[in-house]
């Protein structure tokens, strides 16, 4: 294989980096399609059937020359997936309102750092240990060279990870402060501490598969806990995957613990006075964040970008056509896919908690639980691995 | 006066809070499921403008003016269900009809303009009650709106002829001229 030049590396690099937004901006909008029709059919709705404005508007315009044409327009029918594009169109074309007596630059700042923040995080993710792809020989100065499994698979990837997770609350705390309201600031700072709060058992719980990998590099621990133990992380890690994904929910402000959102309390939490394509931000965060959490919940526990548990890969690869063996991106990216599924579930199953709970919650019974696991995690390790 | 709450005694399942949030966890995912795979005609859902909700036996809709198989109406402007009427909301205003055929059955009279307030309209059915000739009748067409107050006030005609589609029957503008020939010379 030949050394890359450093063109070959910068422009490999920036494919990689590419790739990885290309995956982001593609799953948050189906994300946000599969949120309105899971949380639908759970409510036993259907959810987003059509978009809006069928008769009127552009897409009416569209709508009524078709039924003047005697067609049916089943372009704005096709169970609201247009709402892909709309959702997206409706935010980058609505107005923007800034209030007068916002901090002007801090407004802007706070949602471009909540979102630079989640995206970053995916940064360390490896989809793929090793290899994902080599260029064909044909490819322009690349050619022949191989696109790593990982943008930056280092080896504090962890650590990486959880760092600018922490940077993604400056975001809402910002947003509340600049916004220069009351509504935004009293959200933003229940926000704060509960995200304080959560990020202890949540380093906590990730601790354990850090112990039982004896490493802080993603694709080195999503192997380990994949392959090195006998079964998948979740099994002697059940509790820890329990705290982990719990305070995941707290981190991402999803349902259960959306304090800073907390609609009949606080009208909209530290995103009231944002509109237009800077509350986008903050929800593509939201979302892009979940993709992270639901990344990490994948690599560790549910091993990674391989099929089948270990064990049972060991047992019947001879009958299994081989690349089921083969550690695959598709397969963590349906875990990951899996695993969205279960934030909108959660969502449409619990109701939120009062903020007392939450804090309950996290300091009386996750950190105590985190600390529980982190022991179980290191019996296992000195017994089996 | 006091109201005692009664006290649940959780078990320990219950205060462990993870069995109580599975267990509603499953019923959700089984109403995910339910509705995923049930047909469109059998869900809860009415897909409006597409789909239109079939009104039960006995729904109290928009009026229809009856009329005899000629087309001449059957109401004889007796005002009954005007006074029987709540809400006060219909207008009658008759004229004599002295050409009388068979199968108006020898009536004097009929409504020249027989107009209903549908704003004021509480579709109570007291004047299908009252009606002697059971010439109104309130039936199962749910969709009265309008972008004006004049286009609610329904008239004779669009009494007569809201439900002239759907019984397969003619839309009627004018009362038909008698057939046949009086028979008060014969009587």
């Amino acid at each position: 294989m030949p050394t890359p030049t450093l063109t070959q590396t910068l422009v490999i690099a920036l494919i990689q980096a590419i790739l990885v937004v290309i995956f982001i901006f593609v799953i948050v909008p189906l994300t946000i399609y599969a949120e309105r029709k899971v949380l639908g059919h759970i409510q036993l709705r259907l959810g987003a059937t059509r978009i809006a404005g069928t008769h009127t508007g552009l897409t009416g315009l569209v709508n009524r020359s078709m039924w003047k044409l005697g067609k049916v327009p089943v372009l704005a029918y096709w169970r609201g997936i247009p709402m892909l594009v709309g959702d997206i169109l409706k935010m980058i074309l609505k107005e923007d309102v800034r209030p007068t007596k916002a901090d002007r630059f801090v407004f802007f700042l706070a949602p471009s750092l909540s979102f630079v923040a989640a995206v970053m995080a995916f940064a360390a993710v490896s989809f793929v240990p090793g290899t994902f792809f080599t260029f064909p020989k044909w490819v322009p100065l690349v050619g022949g060279l191989p696109l790593s499994g990982g943008m930056a698979d280092v080896n504090v990837g962890l650590l990486w990870i959880l760092g600018i997770a922490s940077v993604g609350v400056y975001g809402i705390v910002l947003a509340g402060w600049a916004s220069n309201s009351k509504y935004p600031l009293l959200g933003s700072l229940r926000s704060g501490a509960q995200i304080v709060s959560y990020e202890v058992p949540l380093t906590l719980s990730l601790l354990a598969p850090v112990l039982m990998s004896g490493s802080l590099q993603f694709s080195h621990m999503a192997t380990t806990m994949a392959t090195g133990l006998p079964f998948w992380g979740i099994v002697p890690q059940m509790l820890g995957f329990l705290v982990y994904f719990t305070c995941g929910f707290a981190e991402t402000n999803r349902l259960p613990f959306d304090m800073p959102e907390a609609e009949n309390e606080l009208v909209a939490g530290f995103h009231t006075e944002y509109s237009g394509m800077k509350f986008g931000f903050f929800y593509l965060g939201e979302y892009i964040n979940m993709a992270v959490v639901s990344a990490l919940a994948a690599g560790f526990f549910l091993g990674g970008p391989w099929l089948l548990p270990f064990g049972l890969q060991g047992l019947v690869n001879p009958y299994l056509p081989a690349w089921l063996g083969q550690p695959c991106a598709l397969f963590f990216v349906v875990k990951i896919v899996l695993l969205l599924f279960v934030f909108i579930w959660v969502r449409g199953t619990i109701p939120r908690y009062r903020y007392d709970q939450i804090m309950a919650v996290a300091w009386k019974y996750l950190i105590p639980l985190a600390l529980v696991n982190l022991l179980l995690a290191a019996m296992v390790r000195y017994l089996a691995v | 006066m006091a109201v005692i709450v009664k006290q649940v005694k959780l078990s320990w399942l219950d205060r462990t809070y993870f069995w109580p949030v599975f267990k509603g966890m499953v019923i959700t995912f089984g109403h995910f499921l339910r509705n995923l795979f049930t047909s469109t005609p059998k869900r809860y859902t009415v897909q409006y403008p597409d789909m239109k909700r079939v009104m039960p036996e006995g729904y109290r809709g928009l009026h229809e003016l009856k009329r005899h198989a000629d087309g001449s109406i059957k109401c004889v402007a007796c005002f009954m269900c005007a006074e029987a009427c709540p809400a006060r909301c219909i207008t009658i205003r008759a004229e004599e009809f002295s050409d009388l055929n068979l199968t108006q059955g020898f009536e004097e009279k009929r409504p020249r303009v027989f107009k209903i307030d549908m704003l004021r309209c509480i579709y109570c059915g007291y004047c299908e009650e009252a009606c002697p000739k059971d010439a109104i009748w309130l039936r199962k067409d749910y969709e009265l709106s309008a972008y004006d107050r004049l286009s609610m006030q329904y008239g004779k005609w669009d009494l007569m002829n809201t439900y002239a589609e759907e019984d397969g029957k003619a839309r009627i503008t004018t009362d038909p001229k008698p057939a046949v020939c009086s028979q008060k010379a014969s009587l």
